[in-house]
């Protein structure tokens, strides 16, 4: 019993063995993988993010059907449910699964490749001309230096922030949306939502007048061009070429103090700091006046289809255009492809093929989703959400959501308004940069401990903000902030003189 | 020799499990490269450890690790022999296999389920101690350390006692009954026949149970300290130990090498403290020693 407990210890340590049996459980799962074997046709394994794993069997056929046709490949699809990915990934890449195409986030890039898990796309130009013509400038999101290390998701390209409050009480306490002028310029302005909540409170009084695991503090792709992380940011929409401190600017500090405010009141529930729920979720439940969230162009429908409510969207940000916003996710071809000319050009097709993404979103037609009268897609008579077995709603991290049947509800020519959406947008100074943090990654998981510490209860204003937001901020300088930070506008400074 | 026969399959399992995969120790000295595979990887001497090291934190979290781990040893120990002890001597065999199933239960309950119990006590708008005990003077639970260290030890002991509790179960089942009947003869109460007897007789499985746990110091178990306190930042400095700190330092996937480093150093100081406290044990009393 003693060895075998000493040994199981001494095993964490053999991580790369370790995984590499985890590893062989995976491959188990995938039959098509093994099936196709023997053939001559190639099957790319395709791993995308899916709420759900286990039951793509039948949309996976149909996409072999197109594939086989256009291509003389086949498919297989290996769904990742975003809260597995992190620990999923990595083991997968470290017992070398054949994996072809994964989804990375932008974030995850510079480990990735520094542990040299990512084929360089500008090697297979060829392969990918027509992806090249459908990403257009947004292609540069791809690039680490001189690498072209994925190709970014096709899909709207702002993330500015808004409060959604329920329609109904809304309307009821005679509001209209057009009362509401709130902007960063003016940080006075954010006291017409602490009005708003006071009299919710005031009428409703079983109401939480604002829930949910999102907040201005946390939004940091909204107000800020983090260029990769939030460790020293452009400000201001990232309309300057100064890296600074957001953590110690006027702004984030009357966040802060706006949620305490809220907190202290009790506009806010007294466990928003530690319930990871979301505003939508928190909504449907019934007891949420408002919550916040990033939205597209089409976000009324969404919340809708999410929370059972009609909302009214209060915006709280101008709308920024930044690298993070195209290159948020990415689709890249790994080295652990058997075949990686086969990889790009399946992902070159993945990008311009409407039916492809209508299945990867939808999941199978007649039987998961129809189109309706109005050309959009819904629901077969008598089914719902919870009766289908394939929805995934999750088109902005599927490769092309531009090419996909919108759902019923939306608005007329939705991807017009998508793409006109990112037009008027604020393009930050740094917008085709990205940040390589290979160099200050000791420095990176220091911060990042430092502000998981701090970041949701300065945030929602759980705790006194003045002396806590002090206290964060040493620490950040303790762990070596001023060292990103100058990695961060050296490599600025060298990107934006060679523009 | 039948017995050595016998032995090859555990020898087989120890050897492929656990000890041919210690070659991988070499990932905490090296710069794991896929392409390059693990052997033609970079050397970069402790550069792994160095994120460990550097962290202003660092002194909290091994303090926090270490000092709760003691304080399990010792709860977990002494309410272990407490419980076993009143088990067995429970009349009623119904009963009693009704309590041992009982106190086994949280066990095999998954800490995900256990926080969202601990949250309905401690949630502090709906908990059920905000609402009671404490509805005119509510508690910030979450925000505030000082209950922190008892709550952790008590989820901690009510989830994992059932399992030390079987083991003193079978080590007082096998204490020879004789001797309590003789005892009882000469005069013994209830009381001296527990320090005279049924203590002394399980001293092995004590001390078994002891290094075992003594080797595991370094180590915490992540879902206890994670899930209960929800994450919570203002917490930190009571519920970080080294494994959530690991946990959202190394955000981003893959960083083989510095997990493997952790890895490392947390089996070394654990098998350094296992192999300390048996030469203890040995010289105090060498027949109780393990090896």
């Amino acid at each position: 019993m003693w060895k075998k407990s000493m040994g199981t210890g001494l095993t964490v340590v053999l991580a790369a063995s370790l995984l590499a049996a985890c590893g062989n459980d995976n491959a188990a799962e995938n039959p098509a993988a093994e099936g196709t074997k023997g053939e001559e046709v190639y099957t790319v394994n395709f791993a995308y993010h899916a709420p759900k794993e286990g039951n793509q069997a039948e949309v996976n056929e149909l996409i072999n059907e197109l594939t086989m046709r256009d291509l003389n490949m086949k498919v297989n699809l290996m769904p990742i449910t975003w809260d597995t990915y992190n620990s999923k990934m990595p083991m997968m890449l470290a017992a070398q699964e054949p994996i072809d195409i994964s989804f990375v986030f932008a974030f995850s890039l510079p480990s990735f490749i520094d542990q040299g898990y990512i084929v360089d796309a500008s090697d297979y130009l060829e392969q990918t001309k027509d992806l090249q013509d459908v990403l257009g400038e947004d292609l540069q999101g791809g690039y680490i230096g001189d690498m072209l290390a994925g190709f970014p998701m096709m899909n709207v390209r702002a993330t500015p922030s808004g409060i959604f409050v329920r329609k109904d009480i809304f309307e009821e306490l005679g509001y209209e949306a057009a009362d509401f002028n709130i902007t960063t310029d003016d940080m006075s302005s954010f006291n017409q939502l602490t009005e708003l909540f006071a009299e919710v409170k005031e009428k409703y009084p079983d109401m939480t007048p604002f829930n949910g695991y999102r907040t201005f503090g946390l939004n940091t792709i909204t107000y800020i061009d983090g260029v990769g992380d939030q460790f020293g940011a452009l400000e201001n929409y990232g309309q300057t070429d100064q890296i600074t401190n957001w953590y110690e600017s006027d702004q984030y500090k009357q966040f802060a103090l706006l949620n305490r405010e809220w907190f202290e009141k009790g506009y806010s529930s007294k466990d928003i700091a530690v319930d990871k729920e979301l505003g939508q979720a928190k909504m449907k439940a019934g007891k949420t006046f408002a919550f916040f969230a990033s939205y597209g162009a089409n976000a009324l429908t969404d919340v809708k289809s999410q929370t059972g409510y009609d909302t009214v969207l209060i915006p709280v940000s101008d709308k920024m255009k930044s690298t993070t916003a195209v290159n948020g996710a990415l689709n890249v071809v790994l080295n652990t492809s058997a075949n990686k000319e086969k990889a790009f050009e399946f992902l070159n097709w993945a990008y311009t093929n409407k039916e492809f993404n209508d299945l990867l979103n939808w999941g199978v037609p007649g039987k998961d989703w129809i189109v309706n009268d109005q050309g959009q897609a819904d629901y077969p008579e008598g089914a719902s959400v919870s009766t289908v077995n394939y929805h995934n709603d999750f088109g902005f991290i599927y490769p092309n959501q531009y090419l996909m049947t919108p759902w019923s509800g939306s608005p007329e020519g939705i991807w017009e308004k998508y793409k006109a959406f990112s037009d008027d947008a604020l393009v930050s100074k740094a917008y085709g940069f990205t940040f390589d943090s290979s160099a200050v990654a000791t420095e990176q998981s220091q911060l990042a401990a430092v502000l998981a510490k701090y970041e949701d209860a300065l945030a929602f204003g759980a705790v006194d903000i003045e002396p806590t937001l002090k206290k964060f901020n040493d620490e950040l300088y303790a762990a070596g902030l001023q060292a990103v930070m100058d990695e961060k506008q050296r490599q600025l400074d060298e990107w934006l003189a060679s523009k | 020799m039948p017995l050595y026969v016998m032995m090859i399959p555990c020898a087989l399992y120890l050897l492929i499990n656990n000890y041919v995969p210690m070659a991988g120790i070499i990932a905490a000295f090296k710069s794991f490269k896929a392409t390059e595979g693990l052997l033609g990887s970079p050397w970069v001497g402790w550069r792994n450890f160095e994120y460990l090291f550097k962290s202003n934190d660092m002194m909290i979290i091994i303090r926090n690790t270490m000092l709760y781990n003691v304080a399990f040893i010792l709860v977990n120990n002494v309410i272990g022999i407490i419980i076993a002890i009143m088990i067995t001597n429970v009349k009623s065999k119904r009963y009693q296999k009704f309590y041992q199933s009982s106190v086994l239960l949280p066990f095999t309950m998954s800490m995900v389920v256990i926080s969202y119990v601990v949250f309905a006590f401690l949630s502090q708008q709906n908990g059920m101690l905000n609402n009671s005990i404490f509805q005119s003077n509510p508690i910030q639970w979450y925000n505030d350390p000082t209950w922190w260290p008892l709550i952790l030890t008590l989820v901690q002991c009510w989830k994992y006692v059932g399992y030390g509790i079987l083991i003193y179960i079978a080590g007082i089942s096998v204490i020879d009954k004789s001797l309590y009947e003789a005892a009882s003869i000469d005069g013994a109460g209830a009381w001296k026949q527990i320090t005279r007897i049924t203590l002394p007789s399980l001293m092995p499985a004590i001390i078994t149970l002891f290094l075992l746990s003594i080797g595991r110091i370094c180590y915490s178990d992540f879902g206890l300290f994670y899930l209960i306190p929800q994450n919570s930042g203002p917490l930190f400095n009571v519920t970080a130990t080294i494994d959530t700190y690991v946990y959202s330092a190394l955000m981003s996937p893959g960083g083989i090498g510095r997990s493997a480093a952790t890895g490392l150093m947390q089996a070394v100081v654990g098998f350094v403290l296992v192999l300390g406290a048996n030469g203890l044990v040995r010289r105090l009393s060498s027949r109780d020693a393990m090896f």
